[in-house]
This record gives structure tokens, C-alpha cells and sequence, in this order.
């Protein structure tokens, strides 16, 4: 053989090898299980038990109860045979339970399933589940209270240090300033590693002890949150540490701002938008004119508070000069990061995100007319040395303060659902009253969705296709796989029925954990013509 | 390309390949273009545990003059489809019509779930080196239908530096792929009368 033979030969071996591995699709079928799908138990099972047409490898069996919380105490799972057991070492309160596999077949390929079953009581009651769905987001409020803290305590902490940087100020107000910044870099870097511990356990949707499970530290970790922290805790660090020398290193006191602020951009939906990298931009331009003005407003109530007027209507007047350009690029960016979010006027109003939007954007009006008042009349009030106009001007920029905590908080709030964006990126969606409606369309073939009521329990999805011109379109037949990726649930499976030509139903009451479910729709235009359309559906 | 039919033919890792996976399947898996080839429909099991009584298959663009197999046991049906242009093979002979689909059916003679079903029939491949040519077959069973339908939506080409990649991408995306063949130049001519060799040129290696 020639060099370039052996080469070619061992190439095509590697493939080969690459083929043997990759081509080899286990079709492990889930033949039968104890409990049975769909059987309602007296009592609690002890023991799972899962029927393959052949020998298995699990890679994980789980019995997961309503809120998509593993239950019952697995024990190690054993493989015998074609079956695989779960004992359970605690027994299962009365409710609804999802067995969630994934197991590997001699051939390598994963596949995963579920198996739904009830003790004690009817599969999925709607109500019940419900209320359990809601116990699910327990976390929800520490988070959102946590991240409040992180985010005020962000822009100050950055914000000082900036402020640090461009303005002149007399010796007390640099004192009050690195106050700030030093007690706002520490509760940062608390709340930063906070931040993964809760954002963890909400992702596990795990109880009250879940903050303190490793898994939850290390899920969050393993997310945004934790490569906010790595940017964020040095930043937080390193500004405690400048804040605290009597001259401050302008080098240092740019590297944390540069750090904290660059911990907001690794994570959010408005950062991570695409295009990714302007996105970034400017974001970064609209946290750095809120840090520069939010951080300002306690010294400056303290200049004017403790300053003699002239003194006081000087570092007023200086700020001003930079906040005009501070407001102009918060505006700007903010218009910029609004319009990529929301995509339409229909949706500030039609979806809970656009609403929230408009309700900060009022918010940050007000904040912005005292903001004017403030300096075109107070200030001017002020060096005119006019009686009383300081303890004005002082709660003025009180109330500018509680407003600007206002806006932070509406700021968290748009953190928690997701943007039209989202939303929009399998076609385009409005969310009705009752139930989720979205559309996605491959190749000629469009397919409006409906989940009602979009809740956890029953639920009918209704799938109507059409053609390139809208009108109905007639399929051979039409297939739906449903998963929850965050649950690791998948293997729903159904075929459909047309109701009339276009038309399919499904009644399903698998989807008893509330989350991101995504659909995955063969629509046959043809036996041998499959067009796959996926869409994403939120149950609540 | 011309090792790399060697190679193959020198490696069973290809026919392994396609032996050890779950879903139905074409031999060879390695074809040379141009060339009137037997080809082999496998069906190796059953749709979740039911017994098969049909097996249907269609046949790519570009694979011409068709012709399948008799069984005894197994009703064989196929339907035409129109070539429009025709195409001109050897001798300024036209083809205008061609096999579109080929079905194996006969209820009393089901394919057990457990057992490996041979489906065969000839036809002339496409002169087109480097191409995967994608066999959508389906399997209906006394209960439910298997479809092994998908395909990439761009066409796969071996000479394109991302075919691997590629591949992978479409055999990891879903479980059931359509049965393929890939196209390889072949070392000489079907024929042996067409070839121009000469007794001296080496025999391919076969290590």
C-alpha cells in the first residue's frame, strides 16, 4: 500500500468504526410495567418494575410526582433480564406519579420513556395537581427577592466605582460613595452565590431542603448563573477591596465595575438575544447609565443635605452634565432591548411580559420627570440659595431613589416569564384567555396549535394544518412525541385522528408537571412524505 | 476513491454497520455508481412487538429499470411513475415510465416480529459517485405501521469535507432514518468486455 492508500484506508476504518457506533439504533421497546400505564394503585407500589423486548441498561428510572419532584426514595435500580426494578424505600402519598426512563440497549442508542400511574385516587385530577403545580415554584420568590438584591446592589456597587472614576467630588461625598460601594459589593457577592443555590433548587423544582442538596448547587453551577458568578464574585471582590483603600486604584475600580457589570451579560434573556455579541453591547450601555445614575442619588441627597448650597449646586451641576448623556443611552438601549424582547405593539399589551414591560417604562417616566425637576428647577432654586429648597431638593432625590428600587424591581419581574421572544421563535403565538395556541410551518406544510387549558392535568391539543395558500390541508396521518426536557421526560406518544380533513385531536394526561413542554409533530403529507414541526408549549 | 472501495470491500465494518442497527435497511450499504446492482431490503423486526404484513418501499430519483424478485410467499405490487424527459440508456433506448414504489403484502404469511425479513429486488443505480441515495420504506404491522422515512434536508455527499458530520447529524436527530446507500466510484466498468485493462494492471488489493 501507498502512503496515501494507508491513509485513505485508515480513514475509511475510523469511519467505518464511526458508523458502527452511530448507526447502531436500539429499538428497546417498553413491552409492559408494574404499575401498569394509565392504572390507577390502591396502595402505594414498593417497587417499579419496567418489561423491555430486551436487555437493557438504565441509565436513570425515576418516579416523579406531580410537580416534577422525585418521590418514593429510589433505591439502586437492578436489571434482570429484559426487566428493570426500582425499589422504592419510602411508599407514595396518594396522587399522581410519572416513572421517567432512559435506558440504553446493547446496540448504544438511549431511549427514553413514561409510564403514568395514580395511588389512591383518579390519574391527574385536575385540581389537585394543580395545586401541586404550584408548590413546584415555591422558589420562585426567593429567587426573584434575591436576584432584587443582586441587581440593586449590582448597580450601586458598579455605579460607585464609576462614579469614582468621572466626577470631581469634595472628601465627604468620596467618603459616602465608597461606603456604598463597599456594602453593595458585599451583599453582590453574596447574593451572586445565592443566586446559583436557589436558581438550582427551582430548577429541580425541589423542596424546602433542596438549597441544601449538592445537586442543586451543582445544576446551578452548571447554568448562567454560575458563569455570572465566576465574572461577578471577583468583580464584587475586587471593588471591596479598591473601595477600602483611601485612594483608590482607578485601574482596579474599572477592572470590578467591568466585572459586575460583564456578570449581567452571561445571563438574562435580554443579553443572550441574538444577535448575541450587539446584543451584549447594548445591554452593557443600558446597565452602565443606570449604575451611574442609580449610585449617585444617595450622595447627591447627601451633598445637598450636608453641603453648603454653592458646594452642593456645584456637584449637582457636574453630575447633571454627565446624566443628560447617562439618560440618553438608557433610553436609547432600553427602546433597543424592548423592541428585540416584545417584536410587536400587539404584544405589549397581549402577553404578561409586554405588560410588566410598560409598567417599568412608567416607572422609569416619573423617575425621569423628577429627575428634570430636580435639575432644572431645584438645582437652579438651590444655588440661588433660596430658603428651604435643600430639604426639597432632598426628597426629591428620596423619591427618585424609592422609584429607582421600584424600577429594579420591575426589572426582576421581567426576569420571570418568558418574552414574547421565546415565544415567538417557533412562528409566531398569542396567549389566549384560556389555553396556548402557537403555529409553526416546514417546507409548505403550516400547523396551528392548541393545548387547552394549558394547565397540568388533561389537556387537548387540537392541530390544524394548511397549505402554503391557508386552506385546510388533508394529511395521511399525523403523529405528536411530547417531552419536558427540564424533567427529563419524553416517550409520549400519539397518534392522531383526523376530525375533519386538517384536523387532529389528542386527549392526553401526561403533561402533570408544569414546565416547557415541547412538541414534536409528524405530519405525513404522504406514507413516505414526513414533515417534522416543532413547537413549544408552557403548561402551567 | 478507488481504495476506498477497496478498503470497504477488504472491511466488514460497513456491512456491520448496517447488520447491528434496529431499523430497516438496504445491502450493500456501499454501491457502485452506475452499475445494475441486487439490492436487499432487510426488515429486522417488527413495529413493538407486532407481526409484519406489508412491507412497502420507495424507489429514489435516479434509480431506473427496477425489477424485483419473485416470492411465493409474498404478494409483490409496484407503482409506475411517469420520466418525463424520458432517459436514453444503451442502444438510444428510452425509459418513460419507471418503479415509483414496490409492496410486499400477504396476511397469512407474516413476517414473525422477532425474525429478519429479506425484501430483494435490481436496479440501475444512478452514475453519480459520492451520492446517498435514501430507500423510504415502511412497515405496516397487524398493529401499527413503522415508518422509516427520514431523509436529510440537503443531499448528502461524500466528497463534501462535512459528510461525516453531516451524517451523524441526521442519524442522531431521529430513530427512524430511511434506509441508505452510498454511491462510490467504481475501481473499473460493470462489464467485464468494457474494460481497457490489460492483463499486467494489478489485481485490487484485498488485505
Amino acid at each position: 500500500m501507498t502512503g496515501r492508500r494507508v491513509t485513505a484506508a485508515i480513514a475509511f476504518f475510523t469511519v467505518g468504526l464511526l458508523f458502527t457506533s452511530r448507526l447502531a439504533f436500539a429499538h428497546a421497546v417498553l413491552l409492559d410495567s408494574s404499575p401498569a400505564a394509565e392504572s390507577v394503585l390502591d396502595v402505594s407500589p414498593t417497587e417499579i418494575r419496567l418489561g423491555f423486548n430486551e436487555n437493557v441498561g438504565p441509565i436513570f428510572v425515576k418516579v416523579l410526582d406531580a410537580t416534577g419532584t422525585e418521590s418514593g426514595s429510589p433505591l439502586e435500580f437492578r436489571v434482570e433480564g429484559n426487566n428493570v426494578y426500582l425499589p422504592l424505600g419510602n411508599s407514595l402519598a396518594n396522587g399522581t406519579y410519572v416513572v421517567a426512563y432512559r435506558v440504553i440497549s446493547a446496540d448504544t442508542h438511549p431511549v427514553g420513556g413514561s409510564v403514568l400511574f395514580a395511588v389512591g385516587e383518579p390519574i391527574a385530577d385536575v385540581g389537585s395537581v394543580a395545586d401541586a403545580g404550584a408548590d413546584a415554584s415555591g422558589w420562585r420568590a426567593p429567587v426573584a427577592v434575591n436576584r432584587f438584591l443582586l441587581y440593586v446592589a449590582g448597580a450601586l456597587a458598579a455605579g460607585s466605582a464609576l462614579l469614582m472614576l468621572v466626577l470631581n467630588l469634595p472628601a465627604p461625598l468620596v467618603e459616602t460613595l465608597k461606603s456604598q460601594g463597599r456594602v453593595c459589593s458585599l451583599i453582590l457577592g453574596t447574593t451572586l452565590v445565592l443566586a446559583i443555590g436557589l436558581g438550582g433548587a427551582e430548577m429541580h423544582a425541589g423542596g424546602g431542603s433542596a438549597l441544601f442538596a449538592s445537586l442543586a448547587w451543582s445544576t446551578g453551577l452548571g447554568s448562567t448563573l454560575g458563569s455570572s458568578a465566576m465574572l461577578g464574585l471577583p468583580g464584587s471582590i475586587i471593588l471591596w477591596l479598591a473601595l477600602g483603600k483611601t485612594k483608590p486604584a482607578a485601574g482596579l475600580l474599572s477592572l470590578g465595575a467591568l466585572l459586575v457589570i460583564g456578570s449581567f451579560l452571561v445571563t438574562g434573556h435580554a443579553a443572550t438575544a441574538p444577535p448575541a455579541w450587539l446584543m451584549a453591547l447594548v445591554v452593557a450601555v443600558h446597565l452602565v447609565a443606570v449604575a451611574f445614575w442609580f449610585a449617585a442619588l444617595w450622595p447627591l441627597r447627601q451633598a445637598v443635605r450636608t453641603l453648603a448650597a454653592a458646594d452642593a449646586g456645584a456637584v449637582l451641576e457636574q453630575f447633571s452634565g454627565r446624566a443628560v448623556v447617562a439618560v440618553g443611552l438608557l433610553i436609547v438601549s432600553g427602546m433597543v432591548i424592548s423592541w428585540v424582547q416584545v417584536q410587536s405593539l400587539a404584544s405589549f399589551t397581549a402577553t404578561d411580559y409586554g405588560v410588566r414591560l410598560l409598567f417599568k417604562v412608567g416607572l422609569v417616566a416619573i423617575t425621569l420627570s423628577l429627575a428634570v425637576l430636580n435639575k432644572q428647577r431645584l438645582t437652579g432654586r438651590l444655588l440661588a440659595e433660596h430658603s428651604g429648597t435643600a430639604k426639597t431638593l432632598a426628597r426629591s432625590i428620596g423619591a427618585e431613589y424609592v422609584l429607582m428600587l421600584l424600577i429594579m424591581a420591575a426589572a426582576v419581574s421581567l426576569t420571570l416569564p418568558s418574552p414574547p421572544r421565546a415565544l415567538l421563535a417557533s412562528g409566531g403565538v398569542t396567549v389566549a384567555a384560556t389555553g396556548f395556541t402557537t403555529q409553526a410551518s416546514k417546507s409548505g406544510v403550516n400547523v396551528s396549535v392548541e393545548v387547552t387549558p394549558a394547565r397540568t392535568g388533561e389537556n387537548m391539543i387540537m392541530l390544524k394544518f394548511s397549505d402554503a395558500n391557508g386552506e385546510a390541508m388533508a394529511l395521511s396521518s399525523v403523529r405528536i412525541a411530547l417531552s419536558l426536557p427540564s424533567a427529563s421526560l419524553e416517550g409520549v406518544e400519539r397518534e392522531g385522528e383526523a376530525m375533519m380533513p386538517g384536523s387532529y385531536h389528542f386527549m392526553l394526561n401526561e403533561l402533570i408537571i408544569p414546565g416547557e413542554w415541547e412538541i414534536r409533530i409528524d405530519a405525513f403529507v404522504d406514507d413516505f412524505d414526513k414533515k417534522i414541526l416543532r413547537v413549544t408549549v408552557p403548561i402551567q | 476513491m478507488k481504495t476506498l472501495v477497496t478498503a470497504c470491500a477488504a472491511l466488514p465494518v460497513c456491512l456491520l454497520a448496517a447488520s447491528a442497527s434496529g431499523h430497516n435497511y438496504v445491502m450493500p450499504t456501499l454501491a457502485p455508481a452506475g452499475f445494475v446492482h441486487d439490492i436487499v431490503m432487510r426488515v429486522p423486526h417488527g413495529c413493538k412487538g407486532s407481526p409484519v404484513n406489508k412491507v412497502r418501499i420507495k424507489i429514489p430519483e435516479g434509480v431506473y429499470r427496477v425489477s424485483v424478485e419473485h416470492r411465493e410467499d409474498w404478494d409483490v405490487e409496484v407503482k409506475m411513475r411517469q420520466v418525463d424527459p424520458p432517459i436514453v440508456v444503451e442502444a438510444g433506448r428510452e425509459i418513460t415510465e419507471t418503479v415509483d414504489q414496490i409492496s410486499w403484502s400477504n396476511p397469512k404469511y407474516v413476517l414473525p416480529p422477532d425474525r429478519i425479513g429479506e425484501f430483494r429486488f435490481r436496479a440501475m443505480l444512478p452514475n453519480e459517485p459520492g451520492r446517498v441515495l435514501f430507500f423510504k420504506t415502511l412497515n405496516d404491522c397487524e398493529e401499527g405501521t413503522d415508518y422509516y422515512v427520514d431523509v436529510p434536508e440537503e443531499p448528502l455527499d461524500l466528497r463534501d469535507p462535512r459528510f461525516h458530520e453531516d451524517f451523524w447529524d441526521l442519524m442522531s436527530a431521529t430513530a427512524t432514518p430511511a434506509p441508505y446507500m452510498i454511491l462510490v466510484k467504481p475501481e473499473r466498468p460493470q462489464y467485464p468486455w468494457e474494460w481497457k485493462t490489460d492483463a499486467d494492471k494489478p489485481l485490487p488489493e484485498n488485505d
